[in-house]
């Protein structure tokens, strides 16, 4: 153990002896992040102030129920970040998107209060390709809307029968249907529950960065034969687990180091809210460990320290471009977004996502699994690499 | 009093190469015992093994009566490895290199420090000890190579071809260190390629080629093995393994071998066959530009031994 330390704190005071270090584990990512926050913040920005959409509404039933939806879209236009505008006909919204006025325009057909709870009907959402995130909240918006009034139309039938007066009903509907939606989009954060840009932005480029960090830990196993004092451990009585466990040893630290200075970073300079202190540091812990086991692989494979460069360089580009560290590609329906979930990366932002909404630990229990399976894997892999290659 | 070094038929290969073949010798305490061969003769094959480096196939090694293993990390602290290859890293200074190296052996503190300095004033590094060791010259670096070997007063200093690659003036210190370490009792193991560092330094020598010893002993004993032959040292330009091999056949040669642009010929009476020697030189259209005539030496019995010249 006191060997251990010893060769990891000489490890350690080599690292820092050498700028790189600095530079690929705090100053890079840091640049980066800023560079993205201030040159794309609107963009990356899914929930905050950055975020706004225009909406066309055409009512072309005039009836309760449409009348109830015009309720709720005003109510969104009273917010800052929607705006809600009237089209006499559908045709004249889609008009509208095509000339990308709008991000989307909801279509309440003729006779749909008259029609709901008795044939299909449906209110139609009309997207703008160009504005993805407006139109999936739109359509979010009226499907949460039509469940309710489908309820509507049995919560009135049912009042009804149970002797209600007929006049009370547009007041039923008005009641039944206002409200869920409103409620609805008080919790948008939870429909698109997602880390802010700057917050986004810092947590991609300092994961990315880590796979980065990390070789310098294990990548001096490499070095160690390179000046030859590998021999010179060996023969001062150290075992190779010992050099082995002190490189991992300082593959962990610098992760950690450079990690928590980055957030701790973001969270006081660009007010990012990281969430849950604790699960937050679970995340961090688990991403580490997974990164040094990963890099640990290659050094353990390759012949030199600059062979194993590239191919770790290889690695933790693919890796964090994949796992949607620079562009959120998780979460989707893509083939790149089932891709994205083999990487410890989409785990990672996956649970800082997860985590921005609030909540604690036990919310990101399945992304601190997958990233620690991807760890215990990478781990068993770089084991029978050393064991193999001391047989040789 | 127990060898500081026992290697008992000791055997290793690599796939179908056998590196060495089975190599036994001994050193007492105080002495100093050189392994002389050729390049790719075994002798780091061999101390990779005596250092517990380098697993063999047979045979056993014992460092002051302790079984040296790959794990045996009593008899492997017996012992100071100089590597043929620089063991030091280029960005710690000296005085850093050999503080880590000690804490590795459980040396600390003003102990610690203490001997850092005289190791470093035996290699003639002390007013450079607060300097990167990328700084310093070839010569140098070499000798802090050794320095940190000796750091933790090991009963055993194994030297692999220390002057390998070094000015006149460093490989002068280097030998000049080693000779007084051993002056004051260190028992040395040295290997090398060059006679005279190994007729200056070693009090007996074990000469190995091709994995195997092939004659060991003082030096006096090695050259009167070889009886009173002289060696001709041949300087000349043409065809020469060609010539060597025609030596081979004159009356009196007892062997020729060619290396470096030099014929060495073993003869019984260098006064008399130097006429017939020379002659065969003519004869095959080679011209000489010196001659050189020496008493027996090493690397003599080498050539004697092999049929091969010792630097090839
Ligand atoms: N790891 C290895 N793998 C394969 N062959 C090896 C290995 N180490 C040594 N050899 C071979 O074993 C033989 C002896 O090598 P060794 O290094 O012991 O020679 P040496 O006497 O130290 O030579 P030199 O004077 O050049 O250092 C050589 O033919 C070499 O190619
Ligand atoms: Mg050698």
């Amino acid at each position: 153990m006191r060997q251990m330390f010893l060769i990891a704190g000489k490890d350690l005071r080599l690292r820092l002896r050498d700028r790189s270090v600095f530079i690929i584990g705090l100053a890079a990512p840091a640049l980066l992040a800023l560079i993205f926050t201030f040159a794309f913040g609107d963009a990356l920005d899914l929930s905050g102030g950055g975020f706004s959409a225009t909406y066309g509404f055409v009512d072309l039933d005039g009836g309760d129920a449409g009348a109830a939806l015009a309720d709720v879209l005003e109510g969104l236009d009273s917010s800052d970040q929607f705006e809600v505008t009237d089209f006499p006909s559908a045709s004249a919204a889609e008009a509208a998107i095509e000339d990308d006025e709008i991000s989307a325009a909801f279509v309440v057909p003729a006779g749909f209060s008259e029609l709901v709870g008795v044939q299909d009907t449906a209110i139609e959402v009309i997207g703008n390709v160009d504005a993805p995130t407006g139109s999936a909240i739109a359509a979010a918006i009226a499907e949460a809307y039509a469940v309710n009034v489908e309820r509507v139309s049995l919560t009135v039938g049912a009042s009804v029968a149970a002797g209600a007066s007929p006049d009370s009903i547009p007041a039923l509907v008005q009641a039944a249907s206002t409200q869920p939606p409103l409620t609805h989009l008080g919790d948008l954060n939870t429909v698109v529950r997602q880390m802010d840009g700057p917050t986004y932005a810092m947590a991609g480029m300092a994961v990315f960065f880590l796979f980065f960090t990390v070789q310098f830990g294990v990548a001096g196993l490499l070095e160690e034969r390179r000046f030859g004092t590998w021999d010179r451990l060996m023969s001062a009585g150290v075992s190779k687990g010992t050099v082995i466990a002190a490189k991992a040893f300082v593959s962990f630290v610098l992760g950690i180091v450079s990690m928590a200075v980055l957030m701790l970073g973001a969270a006081v300079g660009l007010g990012a809210n990281w969430g849950d202190p604790l699960a937050v540091s679970a995340l961090v812990v688990m991403g580490v460990l997974a990164a040094t086991a990963v890099m640990s692989v290659v050094a353990a494979l390759a012949k030199t320290v600059e062979g194993a460069g590239n191919v770790q360089s290889i690695i933790a580009v693919t890796l964090g471009l994949l796992g949607g560290t620079f562009v959120p590609v998780a979460g989707g329906e893509g083939i790149l977004a089932k891709l994205s979930l083999l990487t410890p990366h989409a785990w990672f932002m996956r649970g800082l996502n997860d985590l921005a909404g609030g909540g604690s630990i036990s919310l990101v229990v399945p992304s601190l699994l997958a990233i620690g399976a991807f760890a215990l894997a990478a781990t068993l892999v770089a084991l029978w690499a050393f064991t193999r290659e001391v047989a040789a | 009093m127990t060898n500081v070094l026992d290697v008992d038929g000791l055997k290793r290969s690599f796939d179908d190469l056998v590196a060495v073949g089975g190599v036994s010798f001994s050193i007492e305490p105080g002495e100093a015992y050189g392994l002389l061969g050729p390049n790719g003769a075994g002798k780091t094959t061999t101390i990779s093994m005596v250092a517990g480096l380098l697993e063999s196939d047979a045979g056993s090694v014992s460092v002051a009566g302790k079984l040296m293993t790959t794990k045996s990390s009593d008899a492997k602290r017996a012992i100071g490895l100089v590597p043929q290859d620089l063991a030091i890293y280029p960005d710690l200074t000296a005085a850093e290199n050999l503080k880590f190296f000690g804490s590795l052996y459980g040396m600390r503190g003003a102990s610690l420090n203490e001997r850092i300095m005289t190791v470093l004033e035996m290699v003639g590094l002390s007013d450079r000890a607060d300097d990167r060791s990328d700084e310093y010259s070839g010569g140098m670096k070499r000798r802090l190579n050794i320095a940190v070997g000796l750091l933790h007063e090991p009963q055993l200093l194994i030297l692999d071809e220390p002057t390998v690659g070094v000015d006149p003036q460093s490989r002068n210190a280097i030998l000049e260190s080693v000779e007084g370490l051993s002056s004051r009792g260190m028992s040395v193991l040295y290997t090398t390629h060059y006679m005279e560092e190994a007729e200056r330094l070693c009090d007996r020598v074990g000469i190995i080629d091709n994995g195997l010893l092939v004659a060991e002993g003082t030096r006096r004993s090695l050259v009167d093995s070889i009886g009173q032959d002289d060696t001709v040292h041949v300087t000349a330009t043409g065809n020469l393994h060609h010539v060597a091999e025609l030596l081979r056949a004159v009356e009196g040669v007892v062997t020729a071998a060619e290396a470096h642009g030099v014929v060495s010929v073993v003869v019984d009476r260098a006064a008399i066959r130097l006429p017939s020697i020379l002659a065969t030189f003519t004869e095959a259209g080679v011209s000489v530009v010196a001659v050189e005539v020496s008493e027996p030496n090493l690397e003599a019995v080498f050539l004697h031994l092999t049929g091969k010249a010792l630097r090839d």
